[in-house]
């Protein structure tokens, strides 16, 4: 049967030419789309090396009205360090929140972003640009961030002092890669690039970190406090874990009001408090990855509709023209369904033949380094997976396109047709 | 005329499923095509309150360094910097500086306040976008140097604080707890414009030190003098750039998103923006183009003995094609008076998510689309060339090879 329908592909290659042009050209359009789609969803699906579930980011500001810019490291530990300690404390006091952290540096999902440069002990020569992010302890509980190694299988604040001037620190798996070319560093000593006296030893390595969902991994490393915060007025990034039962749509309203009805402890006031999962949503937003994501659904949708009323379109008039054939057909025994299966063979054969040049184009453009490559590189096995969603997409559509007309196929009456002319 | 509209309502109905399928696909690409010449235009053409955005130059986000080992890294530019290199610039006919928007909390009293969005300008500013003023004006630059405690909001804002613009003038309000006068009340302005958006706009500190660190939250956009391209300006804003980092010593400092705002409003200048929508445009035609060609080639069929049967008699092959798409261009103005109607649908259901920007996630973002903004000229225009050539592309080719067969062989059925 196959061959049969191959050759009247062949005959019928006049009116094919253009459904076979159309199928070619959507082919690597959509392979492009989904190509795209690919890279992003692969990024998402991705572990990020922490979890956000539940987690709140409150935006503690200072009263412009209350406010007294200080020089001095004492006064700023009192009247500012201290108050905002109390202010800080305050949230683990309110119903349902789970635990409190605080950060500095790079901040998860926003462009608010710290780096600096390390080096293993007496290698001034290779320097690795990495994030830094200064958090408290309480930090790897609030956010979960699982670990490869470390010294105690749960993180306690001791663990969070420095000894003899050497400060703890957790890096990120890709960090201890770059530096000793492999993960298992605990105890390890390395160095600051650019303070040279600042020397940290490997507590813990966690798992690879990455700021937003579609970015790529990232070195990491999260150390305590250094000293120098605490003589400015500066107010950290503040996160809390909410009980996975206490937490619904109405959390960030009710924990406002009541909080800052209870709370009145000069300079501060919470300004704001909104969930992770907006804050994902912004930066999605910044980055412009939701707006790639529409486009791109867009515009396969209009790809898709187009190779639909192709197909719809061609077929209906092939039915029409070879009412003739179709009657013969039926006359030599073939049944209804068997019509029909004709018509969707033919449609998925001429795809399968179309599908040919178009994985050559799209080889070539996979080659020439032409996709998108920010969230996903563009391995092989990328571009075989993406071919194959692209085909079922195909044959998908042009099963949809065909079985309307060749429903109607199935519906001619062979004697009344044969006798037409 | 007539024997064309004669033959083309008999062709319907002889034809239903053809004009229904060839109505369809026209429609639904000159829709899309809309959709992404409107999602152009509204990012970068003229339209007030940015009605100067084809002779604006942005300096983007600085960046400055260390030379020497790349330590001490920041982004920003602070005000210093940015007069440095923007001020005195030949080409620049006006040039406005701002500070990052940001929410503060703003009320009518220090206990009843609500986010909302503040950006600190200049006075320039309120000359550089086209802003209508329901009330009061716009702070001068004695209120900017006397760094006075002046705000100019939004409509909304007045009628939320005052009850309207009007009465909003003279009052106080107060943003981050300190108490501002409220001189002037503007109309909303949607936060598709980045540029301009804000809902409280106010002045900042102009206080420069010597000390002043490279970096801070400042941008800058400078405005074409008269006769001057974008391009010329970007120039010499880049010649000035260099020109600061010569006198820095150990520092280097980068403007590297600085480009003319049509430039910038897509991928921040740095790829081919004209080429990637030529390509996107043209694929959104080629493809539906294609579609019909393929339509029409099988519709010709039957058609094949009257064109050979009117060559028969003396009719000339351009007469011929032009007959066709003539017939088929009403067949493309139905699709395109249906498809301009669709893309308007499609735009008033999807444009959040189409026109999606990082201030619409905001919740005080204001998403409206004014007519104002969709019904212009240049974009029916441009529909209307859009039409003729998709028309002309999709029937041209199959008619050109119709006509082209032998008459002979046609009539004798080959």
């Amino acid at each position: 049967m196959i061959k049969n329908i191959l050759t009247q592909i062949w005959n019928q290659r006049r009116t094919n030419s253009w459904l076979f042009a159309e199928l070619v050209i959507v082919f690597v359009l959509l392979w492009f789309c989904v190509d795209v789609l690919y890279g992003l969803v692969f990024a998402r699906l991705q572990p990020k090396g922490y979890d956000q579930e539940h987690v709140y980011k409150i935006t503690v500001n200072s009263r412009k009205d209350q406010f007294v810019k200080m020089q001095d490291a004492d006064s700023i530990s009192r009247f500012w360090w201290k108050p905002l300690s109390e202010v800080i404390k305050s949230f683990k006091q309110y119903p349902g929140v789970e635990s409190v952290c605080t950060s500095f540096g790079t901040d998860a999902y926003s462009n608010n972003t710290m780096f600096q440069g390390y080096h293993v002990d007496g290698d001034t020569s290779n320097v690795f640009v990495s994030n830094i992010r200064y958090v408290d302890p309480e930090y790897m509980h609030t956010f979960r961030i699982p670990m490869l190694h470390s010294i105690h299988k749960n993180l306690k604040d001791e663990d969070w002092n420095a000894i003899n001037d050497v400060t703890p620190a957790i890096v990120s798996a890709e960090l201890a890669d770059s530096l000793w070319g492999t993960t298992n560093v605990i105890g390890k000593r390395f160095s600051d690039y650019y303070s040279p006296d600042l020397h940290y030893k490997v507590i813990a390595v966690s798992d690879p970190q990455k700021n937003s969902d579609y970015n790529r991994y990232e070195s990491y490393i999260m150390t305590p406090y250094p000293e120098r915060v605490y003589k400015m007025q500066a107010i950290p990034s503040i996160y809390i874990r909410v009980k996975a039962d206490a937490d619904n749509n109405d959390f960030s309203n009710r924990f406002i009001k009541t909080m800052s009805a209870r709370i009145h402890i000069a300079p501060f006031y919470i300004f704001d408090i909104e969930s992770m999962k907006y804050y994902k949503q912004l930066d999605d937003a910044q980055q412009g990855v939701t707006s790639e994501v529409n486009n791109t659904m867009l515009m396969m949708s209009f790809f898709t509709f187009n190779v639909f009323l192709g197909l719809l379109g061609t077929f209906w008039f092939r039915t029409n023209s070879r009412r003739g054939e179709i009657a013969i057909r039926m006359a030599m025994g073939s049944s209804r369904k068997q019509t029909a299966v004709h018509f969707l063979t033919e449609g998925v054969l001429l795809l399968a033949i179309a599908s040919l040049p178009a994985a050559i184009i799209g080889l070539n453009i996979w080659n020439a380094d032409l996709t998108v490559t920010i969230h996903a590189d563009a391995t092989v096995l990328r571009l075989i997976f993406t071919l194959i969603i692209t085909f079922i997409l195909m044959a998908i559509i042009t099963l949809i396109g065909i079985l309307i007309p060749s429903k109607r196929a199935m519906h001619i009456l062979p004697a009344e047709a044969l006798h037409e002319e | 005329m007539n024997t064309i509209i004669k033959q083309a309502k008999s062709h319907i109905r002889q034809q239903p499923f053809f004009t229904v399928l060839s109505i369809l696909g026209t429609a639904v690409s000159i829709a899309f095509a809309m959709l992404v010449v409107i999602n152009y235009d509204i990012h970068i053409g003229d339209i007030t309150p940015e009605s100067n955005r084809s002779k604006m130059v942005f300096s983007g986000e600085g960046y400055s360094f260390k030379t020497k080992d790349h330590s001490n890294a920041n982004s920003g530019m602070s005000y210093r910097t940015a007069k440095l290199i923007f001020n005195n610039i030949k080409g620049a006919s006006i040039v406005s500086y701002q500070r990052h928007g940001t929410k503060l909390y703003c009320g009518t009293n220090k206990n009843k306040g609500k986010s909302h969005f503040c950006k600190f300008v200049d006075p320039e500013f309120w000359q550089m976008y086209d802003f209508k003023f329901l009330a009061g004006k716009p702070f001068n630059k004695a209120d900017f140097q006397a760094r006075a405690n002046v705000v100019v909001i939004n409509e909304h804002i007045a009628r939320e604080f005052y009850g309207s613009a009007e009465k909003s003038i003279g009052k106080t309000c107060f943003c981050d707890f300190s108490p501002m006068k409220i001189i002037g009340v503007v109309d909303n302005v949607s936060s598709f414009f980045n540029f301009a958006y804000s809902e409280l706009w106010m002045p900042f500190d102009p206080t420069i030190n010597a000390s002043d660190p490279l970096y801070g939250d400042i941008t800058a956009v400078a405005l074409c003098a008269p006769g001057v391209s974008t391009s010329d300006l970007d120039d010499q804003l880049h010649i000035s750039l260099k020109r600061y980092n010569s006198t820095l010593n150990d520092y280097s400092f980068e403007l590297k998103d600085m480009c003319p705002v049509a430039k910038y409003q897509f991928f921040k200048g740095h790829a081919n923006t004209t080429a990637i929508l030529f390509f996107i445009g043209l694929m959104l035609l080629v493809v539906p183009a294609i579609n019909i060609s393929g339509l029409v080639s099988s519709q010709m069929h039957h058609q094949m003995s009257e064109i050979a049967i009117r060559r028969c008699y003396g009719a000339r092959r351009w007469q011929l094609i032009m007959r066709f798409i003539n017939e088929n261009l009403i067949l493309t103005c139905i699709g395109a008076i249906l498809g301009v109607i669709l893309s308007y649908l499609m735009l008033f259901i999807v444009k959040s998510w189409l026109l999606f920007s990082d201030t619409s996630l905001l919740n005080y973002a204001d998403c409206r689309i004014s007519t104002s903004m969709l019904l212009r000229p240049e974009i029916l225009l441009w529909v209307v060339g859009i039409a003729i050539l998709f028309n002309f592309i999709s029937v041209f080719i199959p008619v050109w090879t119709a006509t082209r067969r032998n008459i002979i062989s046609t009539l004798k059925g080959e």
